[in-house]
């Protein structure tokens, strides 16, 4: 079998780079749970003519991978780290006692079980 | 009721099934596809456990898989979002396999497997917590899990009651045990994933001396042991290099992979070693303390480390502990599955896991086809006492023996099926092994297996370690009986058989005790450097006929590279 495990070096159809485009600027732009649903849904729709993306962009150069992954991740995480880092609460460093986190009632881990996230 | 748990993506692959809340069939993929530590599509294991439970793919009632793929996705994400723009080399590498299936696992699932029915997720550490506790024999239990990093969690705790497992708190990403462990073991130039038990024995040459900068600079500890990295020191979370330029400046130039290994090597990773024992033992004690219980169960990556867990066990109140014997990230197909049919579907225990024996066995018509087909030199017994009479001799007389026996290990050791057992009396067998058979680096220690009631006249061992995750030290008087298992600080990685769990290593054991006065062997996976442990007897054939092994015992058939050879 074969996966793709030769990170960035296969050629991946534009659907998919768009796709991750979309579901970057989403993840910040809607609330936490709401948001992944949200996400997994568009990509769902967007996977499907997985096929036909690929047919249409057959030959893409390694090139526009990158470029397609840089515009991705200069407008999708840079947008986003502009948006936390004006627009988001203040960080300051916190002296605290114990840096253990609560993780919430076990049962929603349960009925979880069914989603992504 | 039928679940599948499957665990890929990462590293670690593999799968394990459910039948009725007992598990029938578990393991890594790694040993079928022959990669080491192979992250792909777990296809051949779940092939297996389907075989093994005599079943279609669509007769399951629930696939589940080890982890939250968007969890983890938004931990990336946000992770790039708070190291921008330094993170792009990252995001390049990473970002094309999100998108291409990562993203998408139950459509490949579906597509792989032609799966119909449902598919469900697991919390990472969650399952790494049903893989121990719901596995265990204890009724209730606190419960510990720590590796590298899950979807957002790198360390919880909490605890098991009946068929409940509550993890109520823990550490996040990037403050991680499992990284850290990780960062200094690429600094030391093994293999991350894969090298970690390196570091853990070079650790027992060195002298802590670094152990405050650790304290001190690199990680900020509480006195509950929960702490945060100095991420000054690290790049794992934006870069595609583990540690940075202010940990070089500090500790001085990485070692090279092929490097010699200088005094400063063996201090760091003693150094490590010290704080995260120390670390955990801390978080244990605050465990114990909050929850009254005498009996802990351990997975996780950070299970594996047997320095560590002995700690736990000497230095804490607990008085039992369970570590699941695959703790690392292949246990989590079995913990994912647990966790459905318990937590989930709420279903009571009636399964224990007695012994790590749960992957697939040669049938000796096929071993027998193998044998006269390629004209290997054999002889079949039909009395199993005169085969492990003859074994013990062998192994008395100093030969190295492949021992392929039942089904195969799940986790990474063998303990006794698929295993290259000598002489632990013998003071140059530990280089004999090495130049014969296993290549390893010279500073790594063999471990010993040893009859579980003879185990206490020769280690100085309270609990029993089936799954040789527990360091012992040997009794003083037993070190220079036993020179090839006693490391230089005078411990062993000890493995404790019992009757009921292997009876013929158990009968090999007790048959080499008769014939020498000591029950024990020296117990060593059956690979070569870099190959995962052998599957099947064509995997065992391979390395025995291209090491220098003198024996192969494989199921009834004694296998010799000379016809005559050892008789
Ligand atoms: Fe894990």
């Amino acid at each position: 079998m074969k996966t793709d495990t030769a990170a960035g070096r296969g050629l991946g159809s534009l659907w998919l780079r768009l796709s991750g485009l979309a579901l970057v600027l989403l993840s910040l732009a809607l609330p936490y749970r709401l948001r992944w649903r949200w996400a997994y849904a568009l990509n769902f729709i967007l996977n499907r003519p997985r096929a036909s993306g690929a047919l249409l962009l057959k030959k893409p150069s390694q090139w526009l991978n990158h470029a397609l992954l840089g515009v991705i991740y200069f407008i999708g995480i840079g947008g986003s780290w502009l948006a936390a880092r004006f627009l988001g609460p203040k960080r300051g460093p916190r002296e605290e006692r114990t840096f253990w986190r609560d993780r919430g009632d076990p049962g929603g881990y349960d009925s979880g079980m069914d989603d992504q996230f | 009721m039928l679940i599948l748990g499957v665990s890929f993506m990462y590293h670690d692959s593999a799968a394990a099934i459910l039948c009725d809340g007992k598990v029938v069939a578990a393991a890594a993929e790694e040993r079928f596809s022959r990669q080491k530590h192979s992250l792909e599509f777990p296809e051949q294991s779940i092939a297996y456990c389907l075989r093994e439970c005599g079943i279609e793919v669509n007769d399951l009632d629930f696939l589940v898989f080890y982890e939250k793929p968007l969890l983890k996705f938004e931990r990336i994400l946000m992770t790039h979002i708070d190291s921008f723009p330094e993170g792009f080399g990252q995001f390049r590498e990473a970002m094309p396999l999100w998108l291409r299936w990562k993203l998408f696992i139950p459509e490949l699932v579906r597509r792989r497997l032609g799966y119909t029915g449902r598919i469900l997720f697991a919390d990472h550490h969650y399952a790494h917590a049903a893989s121990s506790f719901f596995a265990s024999p204890f009724d209730e239990a606190a419960v510990l899990t720590a590796d590298g990093v899950g979807e957002w969690t790198t360390l919880a705790r909490g605890a098991g009651r009946g068929n409940r497992v509550n993890l109520t708190k823990e550490l996040r990403y990037p403050h991680s045990l499992g990284l850290l462990y990780s960062a200094v073991t690429a600094f030391l130039g093994f293999r991350v994933n894969g090298g970690e038990g390196k570091v853990m024995g070079l650790a027992s040459y060195g002298e802590p001396r670094f152990a405050r900068v650790f304290q001190e600079e690199i990680l900020d500890i509480r006195d509950d042991g929960s702490f945060r990295l100095n991420m000054d020191y690290f790049l794992f979370h934006k870069e595609l290099v583990m540690y940075g330029p202010k940990f070089v400046s500090r500790f001085g130039p990485p070692r090279a992979p092929d490097g010699p290994i200088t005094r400063r090597d063996e201090d760091l990773a003693a150094s490590l070693q010290s704080v995260v024992e120390e670390l955990c033992v801390r978080i244990a004690r605050s465990l114990q303390r909050e929850t009254r219980l005498k009996r802990l169960c351990v997975a996780g990556g950070v299970g594996l480390n047997s320095k560590m867990n002995r700690r736990l066990i000497a230095d804490t109140d607990f008085k039992e502990i369970f570590i699941q014997p695959a703790a690392g990230d292949d246990g989590g197909a079995l913990g994912a599955a647990l966790l459905l049919y318990h937590q989930r579907l709420g279903r009571p225990r009636d399964w224990v896991m007695q012994n790590a024996y749960l992957g697939p066995e040669c049938a000796p018509a096929d071993i027998r086809r193998t044998l006269q087909r390629r004209r290997i030199a054999h002889e079949e017994f039909h009395d199993p006492d005169r085969l492990l009479d003859r074994a013990a001799h062998d192994l008395a007389a100093g030969r190295i023996v492949g021992w392929v026996q039942g089904r195969m290990e799940y986790g990474p050791r063998a303990l006794g099926n698929r295993s290259i057992l000598a002489d632990p009396r013998a003071s140059g067998m530990k280089d004999i092994l090495n130049r014969k058979v296993k290549h390893r680096e010279p500073f790594r220690p063999f471990a010993p297996a040893v009859l579980y009631e003879k185990m206490g006249e020769y280690f100085d061992l309270e609990v029993e370690s089936p799954y040789m995750l527990l360091v012992a030290d040997v009794r003083p008087d037993q070190r220079d009986r036993l020179p090839a298992i006693t490391y230089v600080d005078g411990t062993a990685r000890v493995q404790s058989v019992r009757r009921e769990h292997n009876p013929r290593f158990h009968g090999l054991l007790s048959r080499f005790g008769e014939l020498t006065g000591v029950p024990v062997l020296l117990n060593t996976s059956l690979n070569t450097r870099g190959q995962p442990i052998a599957c099947d007897h064509h995997d065992a054939l391979e390395c025995f006929l291209n090491t220098d092994m003198d024996i192969l015992v494989a199921g009834d058939f004694y296998i010799t590279k000379h016809p005559g050879a050892g008789s």
